[in-house]
C-alpha cells in the first residue's frame, strides 16, 4: 500500500510517516503542491493525504488538478482549518475525507483504512454469524455472548461496544471513535459517558474471568486484545 | 500627500457646489434683469410712439382747421413749452410734395433741406420709421443722432409726420442698463459668496466624518461624529457611523477579553502537562511505565487545550455574528431523545431519572451539532449539580405562541446575584474538583442561542433547583 503525503511541516510529516510505516504502509513525501501533483501523476497511490495550506500551489488547487487529470485515488484532507465552510469546500473540490489537526492517530488510521477499503471495493468483512476470540463467543444474529461457556447478559449499548471491539481486535480505538460509533456523535460533548460504558462492559465481560481483554491506553483510548 | 489631495478634493467638491450654485443664481438673476431691461425698452419705445402719434393727431386737426398758417401759429405758441419744442413736423401732399416743415427753435442748426430729404425717402412700417442725422454740435460734429418718425394720413390723403430724436430715451436706457450691470455684478458677488458659505456649511458634517474616521483608523476607537438631529441623509450617515464605530469598539474589546481568557485558560492544562513531563524526566526512579504515563498525560492535556481553543473560538465567532450555521430542520423530540440517550448512563450512575415530557412536538431550524451542544451542556450541568436519586425533567412545550424546551432540576441552584453572571466566560459557581469541564459551557450555550436568534433564560433558587428555558423564535 502506497500513500502520498503532501505536507510542508517536516515535523508533522515525519511523525505521520513513522506511524504509517509501523502499520505497513509505504510513504512518499512531498513538501508542496506542485511536487505532490507531479508525484501523483507519475506514480500510483492507494491514498493521498494532503494539507490545505501549502506554499505555492495550495491543497485545494492540487486536488482539483489531480481530478482534472483523472487521478481518482482517495484523498484525505488533513488540515488545521476547521470551519464548516472549509470542510464543505474541501469535499466539494474532490476531497474524500476531512480531518482537523490536531488529530488522534488512531482515528486517522481508521479513516485511512476505511478510504482504501472503499476505493478498492473490498467486500465488507464476510458476513459471519459467530465470532470466536479466545474463550469468548459472540453470536452476531442473536446477540448472545458467552465467555468460558458462561452466558453474559448485556444491555444494548454494552453489546454494541463489544461488537465494535471484536471487529477491531488489537486496533486502538479512541473515545471519540466509540462515541461516534455507539451514539452517533461527531463532536465531543465533554462527558465521560464512554468511560462509564467501558467500565460497565468490563464489569460483565472481563471482571470475573481469567484474562482481561479490554485495556485502557492512557491518552489514546481503549484496545481489545490479549495481553 | 494624501492629506493634500484630500483637502483638494474637498475644495473641489466645495468649489463645484459653489460654482454650480453661483452660476444658477447668477444666470437666473441676469435673465430676470435683462428681461426687465428688454421689456422696459420696449415699453418706453411704445410710449414714445404713442406720444408722437397723439402729437400727429393734434397737429393734423389744427391743420385741418386753418391750414399751414394756423399750424405755424399754433407751433409758435407752443415753443415755450419744453415738451413740444422737440418735435419736427412735416406735412406731405398726396403727390409727395412737402407742404409744411417745422423745425423747432432748439434744433435750428439742422439743415431743413436735409431733414426734408430724409423724411421724404422713409418707408413706414406700422406708421413708424426712423432716420439718422448729425446735429452738427460743436463738441462732436460727426456724431449722428437717431430720430423717430410717426406718419399719419388725414382725411384729405395728406401725410402728417412728427419726428423726435431719441436722445432722452437713449440716455434713460443707458442709465438703466448701467444700473442693471451694477446690480448684476452685485448678484455675482453675492451668488459666489453665498454659494461658497452655503456649500462649506453643507460639507462641514462630511469633514467631521472624515476626521472621525481618521481618528478611528489611528486607533482612537472612541471617536464619534456629532449628530444634529436634522433627520437628513448627512445625519443618517453620522448616526450609522457612530453605531458602526461602537460595534468595532465592542468587537475589539471582546477580542481583547477573549485573548486574555484564552491565555488564562490555557495555563492550567499547560502547567499540568509541563510539570508532569519535567518531573518524570527529573525522577531518578522513572521506569518505562512512568514515561508512558507522562506521555499519556501530555496527550490528555493537549486534547483539553485544543478543546478549549475550539470552544473559545466558537464563542467569539458566535458573538461577533460570524459563526457559520448549517441550518437544517430538526425535530425537537428526536434531538431531545438523542441527548437523553447520551446521558442516560451517566445519570444512572447517580441514580438520577431523566424524564422527557412531550407537551408538544415541534420542528425548528438549527445547526444540528450546535443545537446538540446546547442541549448537552444544559443536561450535563443538570446532572452534575443534581443530588443522587433525584429527577430531571426535559420538557418540550409551547407558550404564548412560541416553542420552548425546558430543563428542570432539583440541584444546588444558583444564587440571585450569580444568575446574571453565569453566561459570562469562566464562570462557575461551585469550584468542584471532581467535576470535569470548564466554566465556558454556558457561555457557549448563550452564544449559540444568540447566533440562532433564540432566547435562553434561567430561573433558580439556591438549594432548591434550577430551570433553564430555551425559547425558539417563531418559525425557527
Amino acid at each position: 500500500m502506497n500513500i502520498l503525503i503532501v505536507e510542508d511541516d517536516l515535523g508533522i510529516a515525519q511523525e505521520l510517516i513513522t506511524g504509517l510505516n509501523d502499520n505497513n504502509f509505504n510513504c512518499v513525501h512531498a513538501t508542496n503542491g506542485e511536487a505532490g501533483l507531479e508525484f501523483a501523476l507519475k506514480n500510483e497511490f492507494q491514498l493521498i493525504i494532503t494539507d490545505l495550506m501549502l506554499p505555492g500551489m495550495n491543497g485545494l488547487e492540487m486536488i482539483s488538478e489531480l481530478r482534472k487529470n483523472k487521478v481518482d485515488a482517495p484523498v484525505l484532507i488533513l488540515t488545521a482549518k476547521r470551519s464548516l465552510d472549509d470542510r464543505v469546500t474541501g469535499l466539494q473540490n474532490g476531497g474524500d475525507d476531512y480531518l482537523v489537526k490536531p488529530y488522534a492517530f488512531v482515528e486517522l488510521l481508521a479513516r485511512i483504512k476505511n478510504l482504501i477499503r472503499r476505493s478498492t471495493k473490498e467486500p465488507e468483512a464476510k458476513f459471519e454469524t459467530l465470532i470466536f476470540f479466545e474463550d469468548l463467543t459472540i453470536n452476531l444474529i442473536s446477540r448472545e455472548v458467552t465467555r468460558e461457556q458462561k452466558k453474559i447478559e448485556l444491555q444494548a449499548k454494552e453489546y454494541q461496544l463489544l461488537e465494535f471491539f471484536i471487529k477491531n481486535i488489537r486496533i486502538p480505538l479512541s473515545k471519540n471513535q466509540i462515541l461516534e460509533k455507539i451514539w452517533g456523535y461527531s463532536f465531543d460533548p465533554q462527558t465521560n459517558v464512554v468511560d462509564v460504558l467501558v467500565y460497565r462492559l468490563r464489569g460483565k465481560v472481563d471482571k470475573n474471568f481469567s484474562k482481561p481483554y479490554i485495556h485502557t491506553l492512557k491518552g489514546i483510548g481503549y484496545v481489545f486484545k490479549v495481553e | 500627500m494624501f492629506l493634500k489631495l484630500n483637502r483638494l478634493f474637498l475644495k473641489s467638491l466645495s468649489f463645484r457646489l459653489t460654482f454650480g450654485y453661483a452660476i444658477l443664481f447668477v444666470l437666473s438673476s441676469f435673465l430676470i434683469l435683462f428681461l426687465n431691461y428688454y421689456l422696459f425698452n420696449h415699453s418706453i419705445k411704445d410710449r414714445d410712439h404713442e406720444i408722437l402719434s397723439s402729437k400727429a393727431k393734434e397737429y393734423s386737426s389744427v391743420y385741418s382747421k386753418g391750414g399751414v398758417q394756423e399750424l405755424k401759429n399754433y407751433l409758435a405758441a407752443q415753443k415755450q413749452s419744453d415738451t413740444d419744442s422737440q418735435f419736427l413736423v412735416r406735412i406731405e401732399s398726396v403727390n409727395s410734395e412737402t407742404l409744411f416743415l417745422h423745425i423747432p427753435e432748439k434744433m435750428q442748426q439742422l439743415s431743413a433741406s436735409e431733414v426734408d430729404k430724409k423724411i421724404s425717402t422713409l418707408t413706414f412700417s406700422k406708421n413708424i420709421s426712423k432716420f439718422y442725422m448729425s446735429e452738427r454740435s460743436i463738441e462732436d460734429p460727426e456724431e449722428e443722432n437717431e430720430y423717430e418718425v410717426v406718419s399719419q394720413i388725414n382725411s384729405d390723403g395728406q401725410r402728417i409726420q412728427v419726428a423726435r430724436n431719441t436722445d432722452e430715451r437713449d440716455d434713460l436706457l443707458e442709465r438703466y442698463l448701467r444700473t442693471i450691470l451694477s446690480a448684476s455684478f452685485a448678484v455675482l458677488l453675492i451668488g459666489s459668496f453665498g454659494g461658497f458659505v452655503f456649500s462649506k456649511q453643507a460639507l462641514a458634517p462630511l469633514r467631521n466624518l472624515i476626521q472621525a474616521i481618521k481618528l478611528v483608523r489611528s486607533g482612537e476607537l472612541s471617536a464619534r461624529v456629532p449628530v444634529r438631529n436634522s433627520n437628513d441623509e448627512i445625519d443618517e450617515i453620522g448616526i450609522l457611523f457612530n453605531k458602526m464605530a461602537t460595534k468595532i469598539e465592542n468587537l475589539i474589546s471582546n477580542m481583547h477579553e477573549t485573548l486574555d481568557n484564552v491565555a488564562h485558560d490555557l495555563r492550567t492544562p499547560l502547567t499540568r502537562l509541563k510539570s508532569k513531563a519535567e518531573l518524570t524526566l527529573l525522577s531518578q526512579f522513572a521506569a518505562t511505565a512512568d514515561y508512558k504515563e507522562a506521555l499519556a498525560n501530555t496527550i490528555e492535556n493537549a486534547a483539553e487545550i485544543v478543546s478549549l481553543i475550539n470552544t473559545i473560538m466558537d464563542i467569539s465567532e458566535a458573538e461577533a455574528g460570524v459563526l457559520k450555521l448549517d441550518l437544517v430542520e430538526i425535530n425537537a423530540t428526536d434531538v431531545i431523545l438523542e441527548i437523553i440517550d447520551l446521558y442516560a448512563m451517566i445519570a444512572e450512575e447517580k441514580n438520577i431519572s431523566l424524564q422527557f415530557v412531550e407537551s408538544v412536538n415541534f420542528n425548528f431550524y438549527a445547526d444540528r451539532i450546535r443545537c446538540k451542544q446546547v442541549l448537552s451542556n444544559l443536561l450535563d450541568n443538570a446532572i452534575k449539580y443534581s443530588p443522587k436519586n433525584s429527577l430531571i425533567e426535559i420538557i418540550s412545550q409551547s407558550f404564548d405562541g412560541k416553542n420552548e424546551i425546558c430543563i428542570l432540576d432539583v440541584g444546588i441552584g444558583i444564587s440571585a446575584q450569580d444568575v446574571p453572571k453565569i453566561w459570562s466566560r469562566l464562570y462557575r459557581v461551585h469550584h468542584n474538583q471532581s467535576n470535569k469541564g470548564l466554566g465556558l459551557g454556558l457561555s457557549l450555550v448563550h452564544s449559540i442561542c444568540k447566533a440562532h436568534g433564540w432566547t435562553i433564560q434561567v430561573q433558580s433558587q439556591l438549594g432548591v433547583g434550577s430551570e433553564f428555558k430555551l425559547t425558539f423564535t417563531n418559525g425557527a
